[in-house]
């Protein structure tokens, strides 16, 4: 007889499970005791652990490679700037603000503040800071949401994006009149002085001229504020504002990004040495004024002359054709 | 069939209970630690029932208990397990031992017997998923869709884990012949 060997081993298999006798009722009755003594026996999961192990593999090779994938995102992004380099881009976004101000105005968050206004205020007119070359962009530093400013040359890199608000608080034209000079160097980096009394490194910031309101330095040398004239601050970094003119941040050695609003010229800023940016350096509080330089008057539009096409002309002659 | 609650535990026992224990016996090598392991988890069950439904509760009894072997052996070794007699199965023992099971070993027998002791020690080798199924499969008599849903996986898990069993333990074509 030919058996085929799924009945051979079925056959192997029932003579190897022979059943033992097994009295159901006792068995019951131990049972029911361990359940009764708080026997919680073998943990019930829906799918037996030699199965659900091996269907596991694939989900944790995936969590693995998600795993993965985030931190590298991570580290892309860090290396773009991270969070930092949302200063930059906020900064080139709030550049257009200040209309006029040359290319290397950096304008920060603290800089478009109430008060400054910097595009519906006018310039005052003839006073123009006598206009020092633009600083690059990588002379100026970076300035962060807290209002301090990046202490080294070229430290345009955002880094310390987090902060706080206490140097937001620029000057916002509420105290007119002329700025008191402070003696320099005082350290109090992102000062929300309104006005042009505190600061640091403000030294003879200026405000001086006429319609000064608010000028001067705020916090860590930022210069902001509209209608002030003269220099700007000194040790400080940023000038800015709104009106503001001769915005020239000599000195400090941080940054400067000197810039000016209301159609103004431009500050402009010379960075020394950055490694004392505090130690004030006096400007000259009545820096000579010019007047304000005029618009770049457009060209004429070149004069194209139309020259008719003429059909009926005589035999033998070629029809002007017009000028491409 | 009716998914496994609290209520199905007397029936359980009438119907399952000893068929769990032999199959478990089978898959393990030891029918004392699988009649342990098997109460185990029928307590497991009442007391605590899982969350997904059993659908088919004696394969699913079948494949935990056999899990629940292995623990227990651990114990024994470490002799942290009172109270549970081992109860070898004889195709599991050792091969080099002496032939006192019930399976005779002698060449002498009935060239049949001989292909399925030899089957059964090929058994003994595969892994335990393996075993389960081919328990599961020929000494229950179940389907792969009922192994299936008592095991809460695919079907193509199950006919795989088949394949691998008959590619193991069926006997090349001249020894067969």
């Amino acid at each position: 007889m030919i058996v085929s060997s799924d009945e051979r081993l079925r056959r192997a298999l029932a003579s190897a499970a022979t059943p033992t006798a097994v009295d159901l009722d006792a068995r019951r009755d131990v049972l029911l005791d361990r359940i009764a003594s708080g026997d919680q026996g073998v943990t019930g999961t829906g799918v037996p652990a030699s199965w659900r192990r091996r269907r596991s593999r694939p989900i944790v090779a995936t969590g693995a490679l998600a795993a993965a994938l985030v931190l590298a995102g991570g580290v892309a992004f860090a290396a773009t700037g991270g969070v930092g380099a949302r200063q930059q881009t906020s900064a080139l976004d709030a550049a257009p603000v200040a209309r006029g101000a040359g290319d290397s105005a950096i304008q920060s968050d603290a800089e478009v503040q109430i008060g400054s206004t910097p595009a519906t205020q006018p310039a005052v007119p003839g006073a123009v800071a006598p206009a020092p070359a633009p600083a690059p962009r990588s002379d100026s530093g970076t300035r962060s949401d807290s209002g301090r400013i990046a202490s080294r040359k070229g430290s345009s890199s955002g880094g310390s994006a987090s902060g706080g608000a206490s140097g937001r608080g620029s000057s916002s034209g509420s105290p007119a009149g002329g700025s008191t000079p402070t003696p320099g160097g005082s350290s109090s980096s992102g000062g929300s002085g309104s006005g042009s009394t505190g600061g640091s490194g403000s030294t003879g910031s200026g405000s001086t001229g006429s319609g000064s309101s608010g000028s001067g330095s705020t916090g860590g040398g930022s210069s902001t504020g509209g209608g002030s004239t003269g220099g700007g601050s000194t040790g400080g970094g940023t000038s800015a504002g709104g009106g503001s003119t001769g915005g020239g941040s000599t000195g400090g050695g941080s940054t400067g990004g000197g810039s000016t609003g209301g159609g103004s010229t431009g500050g402009g800023t010379t960075p020394t040495d950055p490694t004392t940016p505090t130690d004030p350096t006096p400007t000259d509080p009545n820096p000579p004024t010019q007047p304000e330089p005029p618009a770049d008057p457009q060209p004429p539009a070149p004069v194209i002359p139309v020259i008719p096409i003429v059909d009926d002309l005589l035999p033998g002659v070629i029809p002007n054709r017009p000028i491409p | 069939m009716p998914a496994f609650t609290e209520l199905d535990f007397d029936d359980f026992l009438a119907a399952d209970y000893g068929r769990a224990v032999s199959a478990v016996g089978v898959v393990t090598g030891d029918r004392g630690l699988a009649r342990q392991a098997v109460e185990d988890v029928l307590i497991g069950l009442v007391a605590r029932p899982p969350a997904r439904v059993i659908e088919n509760r004696i394969a699913w009894v079948v494949a935990v208990a056999s899990e629940r072997v292995d623990e227990l052996r651990r114990r024994e070794r470490d002799g942290d397990l009172e109270g549970v007699e081992s109860d070898p199965v004889a195709v599991h023992r050792d091969p080099t031992a002496p032939e006192t099971g019930s399976i005779p070993l002698s060449p002498d027998t009935d060239p049949g017997h001989t292909i399925e002791v030899a089957m059964l020690r090929r058994l003994r080798d595969l892994p335990m998923r393996t075993r389960q199924v081919c328990v599961l499969s020929y000494l229950l008599g179940l389907s792969i869709e009922r192994i299936a849903e008592g095991l809460g996986v695919a079907d193509t898990v199950i006919s795989r884990e088949l394949q691998t069993a008959r590619a193991e333990l069926f006997p090349p074509r001249e020894e067969a012949a």
